[in-house]
Formats: structure tokens, C-alpha cells, sequence
């Protein structure tokens, strides 16, 4: 009966997919076929069932099978289970079956011999780091490379005002006041561009804006709404960044971190990995953690092995283990700390250090795991001291691949709007980079440049890649073409960026909120925030994390854009536009480059300047002109 | 946030988004605006969605001194209801009277007495364990009841008063894998309503310059197409819109007769009662009000007297008022807080006062409406008010009764953005089948 079963498979195949199917040895298993396994297969045969025994996250576990025997038999599709059970649609067993064309691949892939990827590429960190500009021409080469196999071709170089705006909102957060936009489009200097990038990574900005991104994603990923008063520790960070210090050294001293707030800034990390009463945890760190800084889904390994990779339960408790005797003492602010609650006697060297499973939603609970790297050994440690400098030493360690291609990933993102991998944390086989050589290069470049984000911003922005248009040329316009870079994507302002940029068009220090006139200003109590934080508060989203392709903004936002007295009076920058232009020309020409930054192309000029003549009052009329401008999308992107 | 584009509607721009034309306001005689009101009714109940107006008790509503007055050492007399043998705390002689209407929930078991933890486990069925983050009933019923291109938001939260100690920062709730169109729309005065909904400046100019945005846009977008520039320039739209819209007009309270805003009665939480109930009116799937101070550790005995005078009037509005629009059937009103408070289990002590406590062992919740059934009683406890002797409940449970009176599939499966199914309720979730 099974042979007959199976012969009359054949025939149907036969019938179904022509001889001509194809051999392709070139297909590997982690590129070509996981992601359509991720898609169908892996919720029944994965990390969270194995039904049948099988598990077809690896191709090692494919090759060994399940109860029935091998999934695979390389070179022998006809031969494969996973090919006769794919073929007529047996499986997968829900209504998400595989297409034709990827049915076909993967009995490509099975008939040329079923490979994984070679893993034979040489790192060599002993080299020094690159010159910016040769290392950004590394860049172009490895973009180019793919647009010209994808034949999607590159949209051309930017405007001098596109690359001005958009660099200097990348780099301080802040776009250029109107004087400055005037001054870089008169120049002259064929170097004009690589002088405005050291320059613009030679200010405080530079530190203090990644500093600010960095903070807030910690914040946004905490489950305790508290902010815990970020200046300080974003102040640190920000030295850091300006002093061009290591993102290794200031990660490590985030980790390793033991004494008071007072002191030591950097423990204020630490109190966003508390919990909602403010209570740090170890789990909540670990989850943390692993998204961040090694960009992988650990978390769901919290309670079950993970459902898509190869993560186990105790991966994550192997790593919540180090912080086991970690503590926070909650309020009032002068007391806050980080310290281990370390045995008074000290025990014999060489003791390991345990965690137990807690009670609650995950399996196992109870058994006691290890303290161990991820992916790495169950270290010896002191039980007398504190286990969280040897982790910080691991983390940030030259050998740990995980640490430095998580960082560039989210570096890239934070430029180009998207990383190779994206989520930005969900690294892994099942999710292969857009661009693994570059990663790797960049990976390897940080590295050897001393975990330098300075230099890798110099030459990620000297690249051609960086410098494109954001407008598309024919053969582009699609969203997969801007996830191969072949024009700039355009990126949401944070709710931090919008305030400041709309202080600089409106040419004032500050947009305080409308005040209700029927409330009673408290002058004995606390001082409401500033106007910033308050702006930043009502324009994100609690819960939400900043993704520059997303708009997270609303209908109450854009309410509040349209219709506050703030930005229906037109600022300073009317009133000293107006004072200076001769004629409307001139005068839309100067609202243009104060609010978007480049001048009015003539059509503009002439729609706009037949509005002003429309209008009664010309001051009314420069005001609505700039309501129309912070309104725009041009302006609440940064192209 | 609540009703803004879906991010992915790239095409929906096109020359004239604005729709600026004075076309789209004519019809709003202040008589008959809310035309759904109209339909409905000719065309049957059954028709009209439903819809929730969820009373959020915030700090930990004592039910000793509201709706399950025990029989040991009571602080207050008890009052006959209009259903036999069952009784309320005297404090609620309108809601007693309207007993026919409410099914009351007395075994409410929920086990966390921890103000945050509780709070965001009453509105999303799980205990926040840090690395998963779950949506709130409310955003599950704005991504269920709601309508993609409805003018007003889908999930609106009203402040409805702080009448002493909340216990913490007002709950917010987060849409999660629902994606940001399901966040809540806070407003945070009912008597305001919605922030920012006129122009600082007149009509004609704020028109004109509209229409100059408007061609502005049109140019930009058709350069360097983008998902998030399409989504912002739906938002325009839609606040315009919104702006134009005779639906607005739900948040004018001062739209209403003297007569039904005396009756839900000169508080903010009547206020937000009254807004909630237009806002129903208009369309609006889910409604959240807070009603934030119970968090009485100094003894519930006052504190609930002087609230319970605005509340108790208000509610039995709320519901008069349903009931005369037709409108009863259809919306559930639910009445929850994060946690009870203690009964008296020894007699001396800090926090042994009765209902001076947090306490999540035996407490008392109640819907009405929305098709659940009125006068009934589901759940016991014992005499100190301490123990369910009959018919726990647990939050899943509690939720899953929503849901299934709002006919929302609580089992359906969501995608988060690393592909991991997600439902809102566990597989053992079972709805308190008693309550309807």
C-alpha cells in the first residue's frame, strides 16, 4: 500500500513539475530554503513542537530527521520526505501551503546536494582600520554589487541642500539653522561635504544626540514607565561618544557597573531593566540585552527553547544567571545603586554560579541552570565578587561576532532608516542580512577601529550610498528597491527631533504649551517639565519603540501641528524674513530654507508668491506659509 | 495613534486629499446629526455594533462599602435592590433601583495585589512579565468593532477624576502587536473633549492655507513616494476631516439638554459619563473611563460616600439614557478596578480597617447591557466578604465575558513582527456563561 502510495506520488509529480525543475548547487540551506521553511514548517517542526520528532531548524537536525527517518537525502529529492511531503501539499497541514516557485527551489536545492553555507571567510583583526574615504568606497562596492544583480539601478547624487538637512539631522538630531543652509549652498568647496561631517562630529551635538537615541531605546524597551531622570546618565554616555571613546568600554562599564548613582551614572541602566514596581530582574535584563547588544530573540527562550532558532531555555537562564545576586534599591533618588548581594564567607574559588528557574509561566521551572556565555563556555567564577564584569568582558569582547554586527546593524539603521537585518533584533538563520559580506566587513572595521562609532559614522557618510537622492529614478521606485540602498529612504523624525527641528524653523529657543487659562499656576510645588519634554511626551506613543520607517503619529498630533497658536503665528522667522527680503520671491525663498532647509524651486516660488498676492494681510500670509511648511511631509521627514 | 493610516494604505493619496469643499459639512442640522442613531433604530438593533464603556476604578475599589456589604462587622447599612435578596451598600440607592439591569460579579479572584502589575493584568489578561508586551481589551476592541476609516478614534480613554489617592500613574494602555492604529485617544477633560480641534485661526485663512498644503503635498509625494509620508498625509486628511465633521460635535457637551446633563450631574466623571455615552452614539466602539483616588489605605468608609454621591447618579443616567436611545442592548457597560480591599481578617493593625487593604481573594465587578443578562448574581462569598464559597472568577475569564458580549474572538491569532502567533486570551479562557 505505501509503495503504491509513493509510485503513484511519482506519477503525479511527474506530471506537476517537469524534469526541468532544475539543480542549483549554489542554493544554501540558511539563505534559500530556512526562510521558507521560518515561513511554513517551523510552527509544527521548530523549536516549540517537534511533531513527529522533527525539527527542521538546522540542516544537521533535517539530515538526522524524525521518527520517519531522514527528511533529506541529499542529491535525491524524488527520495526526500520533506520533497514528498511538500509536493501534493500533505503538508503543511494549515492553509499556508508553499508556492510552486519555492517548492521548486527547494527541490533545487535537494538535488544539487542540499549544502549549507560555507563558513570559510577569513577575519583578520589585527589589520588597522581604514582610511574614511577607502573604507567608504568598501561600502559602495558591496551596495553596488547587489543593485546591479538585482538590476535596480541607483537614484544620483543629492541636492547640496538634501545632503545638508538630512546629515545634519543624522548626526546632531538638530536640521541647519537658515544662516548655515545659506553659507553651505554658496560654497564653492568641492570638499565642503567631508568638511561638514568632521565637523558636525567634532560638536557636542554629535555625542549628545546618540547618546539621546540610545537612552530613549533602553526607556522605550523598559516595562517600568518611571524615566528615572536620563540626563545624567545620557550626559556620560554623550562624553563618551565626543571623546571617542570605545562603544565597548562604555558598554562594559553599563554592565560592570557596582556603587551609587551619585557616582557612577551608568546605573541608571540598570533601573530600565527593573520591573514595574522598579525592582531590577534578571530576566527582564536578559531580554534586554539580547535584543540590543547581541540582536537576537533570546526572550522567547525565557520560557520555552525558541520556536525558529536554536536557542534553549538555558541560553537564557545560562545568562540571567550572572545577574542572580543583582540588586536596585528603589527611591529616593540619592540611594539608587547597583550591588550583588554576595555570600559573606567567601566560598572556594572555581564555585559555579547557579540560577533556578522561577515559578510561573516557564517550563522547567525549579532546575537550576548555569551561569554561561551564549553560544560560549560556563565560565569559573569567584563566587565572591560580583559574576557581571566577566559578562561585560564577554559582551564586548573582539570574539563575540554577536556584539559587533548587533551595533553596526542598528548604526546603519539609524542613517540609512533600516539595517541588514531587520527587526533590528531578530538576528539568526531564519533571518538572513540583506548584505552579509558588508556586515561582516563593517563588524570587522569597528572592531579593529576600537569600537569607533565616530569613524564609522565618517565613513558611512563619505559613501555614495549615504549621498544618494531620496527621489526615485525609473526602476527604483518600489519599497524592495530601498532595501538594497538604491535611494535614500525617507526617516520619521523622533518626537526629539521634530521639537528641535521646529524651534529652528521657527527661529525661537523654546515652544512652551498654551497655558489654560483656568488653571491656577502652581509656583510652591514641583516645576512642570520643560517644553521639550513635554512636546516629546505628547508626540510618542508609552510602550512604543522609534522606528524611523513608521509613523507613529496620529490624528491628536497632527491636531495639535495644525491647530496650536504656537504654530499658526509664523515664530521669529517671519518677522526677520520679512524684514530682510525685498520682494515675495524673496521672502518664500527665505521661509523655505529657514523651515525645510533649501530654497523654493521656481514653481513653488510662483504658486506660493500667487497665494501671498491672494491674502489681504501680508503678515498673515508669511504665517500661513510657514503653517503650510511644518505641516508638510517634508518636514516631518528628514529625507 | 488610534486613527491614523494603516501604513501600508500607500495609495490612498491623490490630488484633493483634503476634500476642502464646503460640501462636506452640509447636512449637519443641529436636530438630526447623529444620522447612525436614526438608521439603526428603523433598521433594527440587531444591525447596530457593539460597543463598551468600560468604568476603570483605579486604585482598588472597596467592595464592602459598594456592592457586596458583608455580613460581618459592616461599616454601612445595606439597602434592598430592585432584585429580591440582593443588596447594595446605601451609598447606591439609583443603582439598587436599577439592580434589574446590572449582573453582578461576586467572586472576582484575581490573586495580584500589586497596583501596576494588577491594573495591567485587569485590562490584558496577563500578569506583565517584562519581554512579552500584551494589548488591552480596549485595543482589541478597536481592531475588532472598529471601523478602518472611521472619523472619530476607535479607543478613547476619558480622565473622568481623581478623587484621592490613584495609586500611581493613570494606566495606559498599548496597542502591541495590534500596531499604533490601535492606540487609545486620552482625553484628558470631558468638558474639553478633544484637544486642538479648531484652528487657533479663522475658517477662510485656515482653508486657503489648506488648500495650498494640499497642492504642496501633492508634488512632494509623487517624487519620493513613501510609506510614512502617505501616512502623514492621511493624518491630514483625517484631522481635517475630522475637524469638518458634524461628528466632532459629540465631544460639544453643551450640545446636550440642560435636563440630561443635571442628570449625570456637575462632576467630571459625569461629564465623562455623558461624553462617553455620545460618543457611543457616534460611532465610537470602546470607552474607557478612569475614575482614579480609590486607593482609601486611611478607611474606605468616607471616601467612597463622597464619591459614590456623583457616581451613584451618573451611572443610573448612563444607563437610563442607553435604555431610552435604544442603544442599551448594544453597548456593555463594565464596571472593574484592579483589586478589592480587605474584609476584616483580624481585628487590629495597619490596614485592617475594613476595606483599608489591597485585597484580589473576593471582589466585585458588574456589566449591564450589550446583552448581558440584568438582575443576576454570579458568585458568593462568606460572611467576613473574604473567601468565594461559589463561582470564581479569574481576570481570563473575566475578560473572555466581555469579549464574548461584544462578539469579539478572543482565540483569533495576530502576527507580532518577529512572527510569533499571539491571541489575546489564553486556550483555557472560558466566558461566565451565567451572565448571559
Amino acid at each position: 500500500m505505501l509503495r503504491w502510495y509513493a509510485t503513484a506520488l511519482l506519477v503525479v509529480l511527474g506530471t506537476t513539475l517537469p524534469a526541468s525543475a532544475g539543480t542549483d548547487s549554489r542554493l544554501t540551506f540558511e539563505a534559500d530554503v530556512l526562510p521558507i521553511l521560518n515561513a511554513h514548517c517551523l510552527q509544527c517542526h521548530g523549536g516549540v513542537h517537534q511533531k513527529n520528532e522533527l525539527d527542521l531548524r538546522t540542516l544537521s537536525a533535517i539530515l538526522k530527521g524524525g521518527k520517519s527517518g531522514s527528511a533529506v537525502l541529499p542529491g535525491k529529492p524524488d527520495a526526500s520526505l520533506l520533497w514528498k511531503k511538500i509536493a501534493n501539499d500533505e503538508m503543511p497541514k494549515t492553509d499556508n501551503k508553499i508556492s510552486e516557485a519555492n517548492k521548486k527551489l527547494i527541490r533545487a536545492w535537494i538535488d544539487g546536494g542540499a549544502k549549507g553555507k560555507s563558513k570559510s571567510r577569513e577575519i583578520n583583526l589585527a589589520r588597522p582600520a581604514m582610511k574614511p574615504a577607502d573604507f567608504a568606497k568598501v561600502i559602495d562596492r558591496e551596495i553596488d554589487a547587489k543593485l546591479s544583480g538585482a538590476k535596480v539601478p541607483a537614484s544620483p547624487r543629492s541636492t547640496d541642500a538634501e545632503f545638508l538637512r538630512r546629515v545634519y539631522l543624522d548626526i546632531t538630531g538638530i536640521p541647519p539653522a537658515a544662516e548655515v543652509t545659506k553659507a553651505f549652498l554658496g560654497s564653492a568647496d568641492a570638499e565642503k561635504r567631508a568638511k561638514l561631517i568632521d565637523k558636525l562630529l567634532a560638536s557636542e551635538e554629535y555625542g549628545k544626540h546618540l547618546a539621546e537615541r540610545w537612552v530613549n531605546l533602553f526607556r522605550q524597551m523598559s516595562v517600568n514607565p518611571s524615566e528615572w531622570e536620563p540626563d545624567r546618565f545620557q550626559g556620560w554616555m554623550a562624553e563618551g561618544f565626543n571623546a571617542g571613546k570605545g562603544w565597548d568600554a562604555t558598554v562594559k562599564e553599563m554592565f560592570a557597573v557596582s556603587g551609587f548613582l551619585a557616582d557612577k551614572p551608568q546605573t541608571t541602566f540598570y533601573y530600565y531593566n527593573a520591573d514595574m514596581q522598579g525592582k531590577f530582574e534578571s530576566k527582564i535584563m536578559v531580554g534586554n540585552l539580547s535584543q540590543v547588544f547581541l540582536g537576537v530573540q533570546l526572550q522567547c527562550a525565557e520560557c520555552h527553547n525558541h520556536p525558529f532558532s536554536d536557542y534553549k531555555q538555558k541560553d537564557f537562564w545560562g545568562l540571567a544567571a550572572f545577574f542572580s545576586g543583582t540588586s536596585t534599591p528603589n527611591n529616593p533618588p540619592n540611594t539608587r545603586a547597583v550591588r550583588d548581594n554576595l555570600p559573606k564567607q567567601p566560598p572556594k574559588t572555581g564555585t559555579q554560579v547557579a540560577i533556578t528557574i522561577p515559578k510561573g509561566e516557564a517550563r522547567n521551572a525549579g532546575t537550576r541552570v548555569r551561569a554561561k556565555f551564549l553560544g560560549g563556555e560556563e565560565p569559573n567564577l569567584d563566587a565572591g565578587v560580583s559574576f557581571r564584569p566577566p559578562l561585560a568582558a564577554w559582551l564586548t569582547g573582539k570574539d563575540n561576532r554577536l556584539f559587533a554586527r548587533a551595533s553596526v546593524n542598528r548604526l546603519w539603521a539609524n542613517f540609512f532608516a533600516r539595517g541588514f537585518v531587520n527587526p533590528l533584533n531578530d538576528f539568526g538563520d531564519h533571518n538572513a542580512p540583506s548584505h552579509p559580506e558588508l556586515l561582516d566587513t563593517l563588524a570587522d572595521e569597528f572592531i579593529v577601529s576600537g569600537f569607533d562609532y565616530k569613524h564609522l559614522i565618517r565613513c558611512i557618510c563619505l559613501s555614495d550610498a549615504y549621498q544618494r537622492t531620496s527621489h526615485v529614478v525609473k526602476g527604483n521606485e518600489k519599497t524592495e528597491a530601498e532595501l538594497l540602498f538604491a535611494r535614500m529612504s525617507s526617516k520619521v523624525l523622533t518626537p526629539e527631533e521634530l521639537y528641535d527641528a521646529l524651534c529652528v524653523a521657527l527661529e525661537v529657543p523654546e515652544i512652551a504649551p498654551p497655558v489654560n487659562p483656568k488653571k491656577k499656576p502652581n509656583l510652591k510645588g514641583p516645576q512642570p517639565p520643560s517644553p521639550r519634554s513635554q512636546f516629546v511626551k505628547f508626540f510618542r506613543n508609552p510602550g512604543e519603540v522609534d522606528e524611523p520607517t513608521e509613523l507613529k503619529l496620529g490624528v491628536p498630533h497632527v491636531l495639535k501641528l495644525m491647530n496650536e497658536a504656537n504654530f499658526n503665528a509664523g515664530g521669529k522667522v517671519v518677522e526677520r524674513v520679512m524684514a530682510s527680503a525685498k520682494t515675495p520671491e524673496e521672502t518664500i525663498d527665505g521661509l523655505f530654507i529657514a523651515v525645510l532647509a533649501r530654497p523654493a524651486t521656481s514653481a513653488e516660488r510662483e504658486k506660493f508668491a500667487a497665494f501671498v498676492a491672494r491674502q489681504s494681510s501680508p503678515r498673515e500670509a508669511y504665517d500661513r506659509v510657514v503653517w503650510v511648511l511644518i505641516n508638510s511631509t517634508g518636514f516631518i521627514l528628514n529625507h | 495613534m488610534s486613527f491614523s493610516m494603516a501604513s501600508s494604505d500607500s495609495k490612498i493619496f491623490r490630488r484633493g486629499f483634503l476634500k476642502l469643499s464646503a460640501a462636506g459639512v452640509v447636512g449637519a442640522s443641529s436636530s438630526g446629526w447623529l444620522l447612525p442613531r436614526l438608521a439603526y433604530s428603523s433598521e433594527g438593533r440587531a444591525e447596530r455594533p457593539k460597543a463598551c464603556i468600560m468604568l476603570h476604578m483605579q486604585g482598588g475599589m472597596s467592595q464592602h462599602h459598594t456592592f457586596t456589604v458583608p455580613e460581618y462587622r459592616a461599616q454601612n447599612e445595606q439597602i434592598q435592590t430592585a432584585v429580591a435578596g440582593v443588596q447594595f451598600c446605601e451609598y447606591f440607592p439609583r443603582l439598587a433601583a436599577r439592580m434589574g439591569d446590572i449582573c453582578l460579579i461576586r467572586g472576582m479572584s484575581t490573586g495580584n495585589t500589586v497596583h501596576e502589575r494588577a491594573r495591567v493584568m485587569m485590562h490584558t489578561g496577563y500578569n506583565p512579565n517584562g519581554t512579552v508586551v500584551y494589548p488591552s481589551v480596549g485595543n482589541i476592541a478597536s481592531c475588532e468593532l472598529g471601523t478602518a476609516d472611521a472619523e472619530l478614534p476607535n479607543f478613547v480613554s476619558i480622565q473622568g477624576g481623581n478623587d484621592g489617592d490613584g495609586a500611581g500613574a493613570p494606566h495606559r494602555s498599548v496597542p502591541a502587536y495590534l500596531g499604533p492604529r490601535h492606540a487609545t485617544v486620552p482625553i484628558n477633560d470631558p468638558a474639553r473633549g478633544l484637544e486642538n480641534l479648531r484652528s487657533a485661526i479663522a475658517q477662510r485663512p485656515f482653508d486657503d492655507g489648506a488648500r495650498l498644503l494640499d497642492e504642496f503635498e501633492t508634488e512632494l509625494q509623487s517624487t519620493r513616494p513613501s510609506i510614512a509620508g502617505a501616512a502623514h498625509q492621511a493624518n491630514l486628511r483625517r484631522a481635517v476631516q475630522l475637524m469638518r465633521s458634524d461628528k466632532m460635535r459629540a465631544f460639544e457637551l453643551e450640545r446636550e439638554p440642560l435636563t440630561i446633563r443635571n442628570a449625570y450631574g456637575n462632576s467630571q466623571f459625569g461629564r465623562s459619563l455623558l461624553l462617553a455615552r455620545r460618543l457611543v452614539e457616534a460611532g465610537v466602539p470602546f470607552i474607557e473611563v478612569t475614575l482614579a483616588g480609590w486607593d482609601d489605605h486611611g478607611g474606605a468608609l468616607r471616601s467612597v460616600g463622597r464619591r459614590a454621591a456623583y457616581m451613584d447618579p451618573a451611572i443610573a443616567s448612563l444607563i437610563d439614557d442607553l435604555k431610552q436611545r435604544g442603544l442599551f442592548d448594544n453597548t456593555l457597560i463594565v464596571l472593574m478596578s484592579e483589586f478589592g480591599r480587605t474584609p476584616h481578617l483580624a481585628d487590629s493593625g495597619y490596614n485592617q480597617t475594613l476595606g483599608a487593604g489591597h485585597y484580589a481573594n473576593a471582589w466585585t465587578t458588574f456589566m449591564a447591557g450589550g446583552g448581558v443578562r440584568g438582575g443576576r448574581v454570579i458568585g458568593r462569598v462568606d460572611a467576613r466578604g473574604g473567601t468565594v464559597t461559589d463561582r470564581p472568577v479569574n481576570v481570563q475569564d473575566f475578560l473572555a465575558t466581555m469579549c464574548h458580549a461584544l462578539r469579539i474572538d478572543y482565540r483569533k491569532e495576530y502576527m507580532t513582527r518577529e512572527g510569533r502567533p499571539m491571541t489575546f486570551l489564553t486556550p483555557s479562557a472560558r466566558p461566565v456563561q451565567e451572565a448571559f
